[in-house]
């Protein structure tokens, strides 16, 4: 019976343990030491599942334009917090707080966003174990 | 047209946009499309266990597989019907995802697995049917059938 009991363990650990690593958590795609706000204007917006995706054009002190990717969550999530499809889109000034991957490129993990009407909302993410900021 | 043509066609249809840009009907789509695995899946590995002698061992081989299989077949309906629906809604993304390449292949070499089992080691279950641990051969089978399903589930 104790290998039996063994054996459904393991199976069970194969079968659920497995899309939770293939379903990315916070930790495995963002760094939670690299936190970072951004301030620009959006270029384009995703509202798609299973992450919605929104762009963000930031003017660093030098002048130069640089093009973010910001993942927030699904358009489910979103909606659950006040934010609506229409609440963001191109041309809008928005403040990003987020982290950064991990893979270094311009790509972040939204926490909390400041939509065009100066309200603050989490960015949907918060089922992923991640930090809200 | 090349498949990557193919795939972008298919994710800018309206259906493949609406399930895509959805509250509701994509994590309804996507929860059902985890449960129905998860019910397939787990039932398929009880009778891979019993193949390997590992779990309702006095029960008949023959027994086990008649009444699970009914059930994994109908649960495998529905993952397949959900799964084209998820793949309709991203499908240009998950040709780029070369994951997603194993999560088709391997269900075929599953199935491929199970035909090769019930062609020929099934066929003479009758010699082996109460028997606590049954033949290499089958617990062959098994232990492929146990390794397919977790690498279908694990890949994307």
């Amino acid at each position: 019976m104790t290998r039996a009991k063994l054996a459904v363990f393991v199976t069970s650990l194969l079968v659920t343990g497995a899309p939770l690593l293939a379903h990315h958590s916070f930790v495995a795609e963002f760094d939670i030491n690299a936190p970072v706000t951004l301030t620009g204007v959006v270029t384009k917006v995703e509202w798609t599942n299973p992450h919605t995706y929104f762009y963000v054009d930031v003017t660093d002190q030098t002048g130069s334009v640089v093009n973010w990717a910001c993942q927030t969550g699904s358009p489910n999530a979103l909606e659950n917090r006040g934010w609506k499809r229409a609440s963001l889109k191109a041309g809008d000034t928005v403040s990003v707080r987020a982290y950064r991957a991990k893979a270094g490129t311009n790509f972040v993990n939204a926490r909390s966003v400041q939509l065009p009407d100066g309200r603050w909302v989490f960015a949907g993410s918060s089922g992923d174990f991640g930090p809200e900021r | 047209m090349s498949l990557y043509e193919i795939c972008v066609l298919i994710h800018d249809t309206s259906i493949g946009t609406a399930i895509r840009e959805s509250r509701l009907m994509f994590p309804v789509i996507e929860g059902t499309h985890l449960l129905a695995m998860g019910a397939s899946a787990g039932i398929i590995a009880f009778s891979d266990l019993r193949l390997l002698g590992w779990v309702m061992k006095k029960e008949p081989v023959s027994e086990v597989m008649g009444r699970l299989l009914p059930w994994a077949i109908g649960g495998f309906v529905v993952v397949m019907i959900t799964g084209i629906l998820l793949f309709w809604a991203d499908a240009e993304s998950l040709y780029r995802n070369r994951w997603f390449r194993y999560k088709v292949l391997f269900p075929f070499l599953a199935a491929l697995n199970a035909l090769i089992y019930h062609s020929t080691i099934h066929r003479k279950v009758r010699a082996w049917d109460r028997a606590p641990t049954p033949p290499r051969s089958a617990r062959l089978a098994g232990l492929f059938s146990l390794a397919l399903w977790a690498l279908v589930i694990a890949a994307v």
